[in-house]
């Protein structure tokens, strides 16, 4: 038996019942009855508790690892207030769960126990990877994976996101095997006979100088350049914006200043790279602006633009460069993170997205959401966390 | 003792915070514990530096206290050897792209440029009309004309051998005008063609002549007084007759321009040498309106012109400059208003 991979998409009123309908309709997919580990998320239109326990029912309590998103895709297609489930039966992937509570508070001991009972090699399973799922609004993100890689070591990759919650800000969940709980993290430890791939990239380019943050407290910046914030912002996107339709000088609507945000994101100069950071949640206009991870005094940003042909373009690049790391090996299927803040740049187009990813993994099953954050970090990087970017995650056969 | 490089942890630190803070953060580490910026730091000293990096807090106490474990650090060095190898192919990549790129922007520009060159001429052939329209009408009357006594000679019901040796003489001039005509045709051609890339060595007065042989008569017609001077036994220079041929056009047409009612053109060719290297100089100089100070300075800047109606877009004199720069010369004006205007060209001598 190689991997088998199969995903659904489902919606309903009763909230165990469509999480049986999709891990059923996911699992005939595969022509099996053995399912080693599952995938679901769901919109916060759901009661949780009800669709993992309506999926595990149906799997026999396969591992599970899940959170909840503002929108869901497989294969098939793009939806909100959906539930999605993706089911692998595998002799090349074994999967371990891990969780832990209190994020908000302290990573490093959520991650510990998280990652406590989780094995440090697997006998005939050489390759380490591990997919994390985080609370989208503890501000965690980043320490989040630091903590995961100093808890299990160096020779892990991980893949994964942050949980969302339809854009309401309110509360996201993550849901590891029976358990479902905000302010948390979901750690599934895949060992790998054939190890999985993961590509990420977003479509982001500068339009500001370099700009330090002067005064910052976590994931709160109150001033940049000894200046307000949202002024800066202003300042170096509004010719941008005013092509886009978007008055700076007259916004007031939360929902407004949301969208601004979120299409004028922040991005750190890591290399010849960037690396996004998403100033998720900031809907007022004079006091400071939010991001979704900490943001040390001192950091240096750029305003960052996001064209909707360069935002479209880097999904399909995403999935080029996890295809390029399987070097040629028969795919089984991908899981795919992308920011919901891509949804909301690209609108209608967003599918078009999904569809260059398709496009490049050619037809092979898919399961994804719209996250607040994505998690992507190869062996010997040592930063994971990411905004407004598609990484996608591989499972060879 | 084993030493560890410090760049690696910039290295590592930069892929959460950027490259400008993963600097900063670190020399104000290494500059708290008070230590010269070194690129090697021993197992203690890096240690120090990375307590002292934990103040920060968050995920780079994080990311100091990972890098600063010496299981982690030997995997993290690998692949950053391996990352900055990466990067420095992708930029030696992106530089063999960029420099493709230029290559190929240049070649653009100097495609549309040419083209440019060529539609100023087409215009200057269209300024050039009247004058060679009377140059081709004088030995077409001719021609015209011994046609008719031919005929009339031959049309006699009483043709003797003293008419055949008439028309035969008809004949001789009827050819030497028609020649006159395809000369005249073959030298507006040969300036309209698109020239070629190649420079070979050329008489500059030949170049001269074939330029005047098109303008001449419009020079007539407007009552300007034609002279040329030329040095003998000029040696000769590396140019593309083409393109000297349209500067040279473009100065005379300048000179016609400010004598609208007539004047003296006077071209020199002349030999100087400066700084022990010889060069062929030419000097056009005419009696007309002449230029202003102010003026004088713009007049080889593309799209500038004093002229009010259509006969200049003010492309002309920047396209001849241009020319004689590509040919390693150099071109200066000098004017009195009132009084006249004198182009000099120096046109390096072949060094063959």
């Amino acid at each position: 038996m190689a991997t088998k991979f199969g995903t659904a998409i489902a919606k309903g009123e009763n909230s165990v019942k469509v999480g049986e309908e999709v891990a059923k309709n996911a699992m005939e997919k595969i022509g099996s009855s053995k399912v080693d580990f599952s995938i679901v998320f769901a919109s916060s239109k759901y009661d949780y508790q009800a669709v993992v326990n309506g999926v595990r029912k149906v799997t026999g309590n396969a591992s599970l690892i899940g959170c909840s998103t503002a929108g869901e895709f497989n294969e098939k297609k793009v939806e909100k207030e959906s539930v999605a489930c993706g089911v692998i039966s595998s002799d090349k992937h074994k999967f371990f769960n891990g969780f832990g509570t209190g994020l908000r508070e302290d990573e490093i001991v959520t991650l510990k126990e998280a990652t406590a009972g989780l094995p440090s090699t697997v006998e005939g399973y050489p390759y380490l990877s591990a997919i994390i799922l985080v609370d989208g609004l503890a501000g965690k993100g980043e320490e989040s994976v630091l903590a995961a890689v100093s808890a299990l070591g160096p020779n892990v990759k991980f893949s994964g996101g942050a949980a969302a919650d339809d854009l309401k800000f309110k509360e996201t969940y993550v849901f590891s095997n029976e358990q479902v709980a905000s302010d948390s993290v979901g750690i599934s430890l895949v060992a790998s006979k054939i190890p999985v791939a993961i590509g990420v990239k977003h479509g982001h380019a500068p339009i500001s100088p370099p700009l330090t943050v002067t005064k910052a407290e976590g994931n709160i910046v109150h001033e940049i350049d000894g200046q307000s914030p949202y002024e800066v912002w202003k300042k170096y996107a509004r010719e941008n914006a005013k092509k886009l339709g978007i008055d700076v000088d007259t916004m007031s609507e939360a929902e407004a200043i949301a969208t601004f945000f979120t299409r004028y994101e922040a991005g750190l100069l890591t290399g010849t790279e960037y690396k996004i950071r998403w100033l998720g949640g900031t809907t007022t206009t004079d006091g400071p602006i939010s991001f979704t991870c900490a943001i040390p005094e001192g950091t240096v940003l750029r305003v960052m633009e996001s064209p909707k042909k360069a935002q479209i373009a880097s999904a399909r690049k995403a999935a080029e460069i996890a295809v390029d790391a399987c070097k040629g090996v028969k795919l089984a299927g991908a899981v795919v993170f992308d920011c919901v803040c891509r949804a909301v740049i690209l609108g209608d187009d967003f599918s078009k997205a999904v569809d260059g990813i398709k496009d490049v993994l050619g037809g092979i099953p898919l399961i994804g959401f719209e996250t607040y954050g994505e998690i992507a970090m190869e062996i010997g990087q040592l930063s994971g966390f990411h905004n407004t970017t598609s990484v996608v995650l591989l499972f060879p056969e | 003792m084993a030493e560890i490089n410090i760049e690696s942890l910039v290295s590592l630190l930069r892929q959460s915070v950027g490259i400008e803070a993963a600097e900063k953060f670190i020399n104000e580490a290494i500059e708290e514990v008070r230590l010269p910026r070194r690129g090697f730091y021993t197992e203690a000293e890096f240690r120090n530096i990375c307590e002292v990096l934990k103040k920060k807090g968050g995920y780079v106490k994080i990311a100091a206290t990972v890098a600063s474990r010496s299981a982690y650090r030997a995997i993290y060095y690998q692949e950053i050897i391996a990352k900055e190898k990466k990067e420095k192919e992708d930029l030696a990549r992106w530089s063999d792209i960029l420099e493709q790129k230029v290559e190929e922007r240049t070649k653009q520009l100097k495609e549309t440029q040419a083209q440019l060159i060529q539609s100023a001429k087409m215009a200057t052939i269209g300024q050039l009309g009247a004058g060679v329209a009377h140059e081709l009408n004088n030995p077409i009357g001719g021609i015209l004309g011994y046609a008719q006594f031919i005929l009339q000679k031959l049309s006699k019901p009483d043709v003797v051998p003293k008419d055949f040796k008439a028309c035969k003489q008809y004949i001789q001039y009827i050819e030497k005008e028609a020649k006159r005509c395809k000369a005249t045709v073959e030298s507006l051609l040969s300036f309209s063609r698109k020239p070629t890339a190649s420079l070979v060595g050329l008489d500059i007065t030949q170049v001269i002549e074939k330029t005047l042989s098109i303008i001449r008569h419009q020079l007539e017609l407007q009552n300007i007084k034609l002279t040329t001077d030329y040095e003998p036994e000029l040696p000769s220079i590396s140019g593309n007759v083409n393109q000297l041929q349209q500067a040279f056009t473009n100065i005379i047409i300048n000179a016609q321009h400010a004598m609208p009612k007539g004047g003296e053109l006077n071209i020199r060719v002349s030999t100087k040498t400066k700084r022990k290297k010889k060069n062929i100089e030419i000097n056009f100089k005419d009696t007309g309106c002449g230029i202003a100070k102010e003026d004088l300075e713009k007049v080889f800047e593309p799209f500038f012109t004093t002229k009010q109606d259509w006969k200049s877009v003010g492309i002309g004199l920047s396209i001849t400059c241009q020319i004689i720069k590509e040919h390693k010369g150099t071109i200066t004006a000098e004017s009195d208003v009132g009084k006249g205007t004198v182009f000099t060209i120096t046109l390096p001598v072949s060094s063959g």
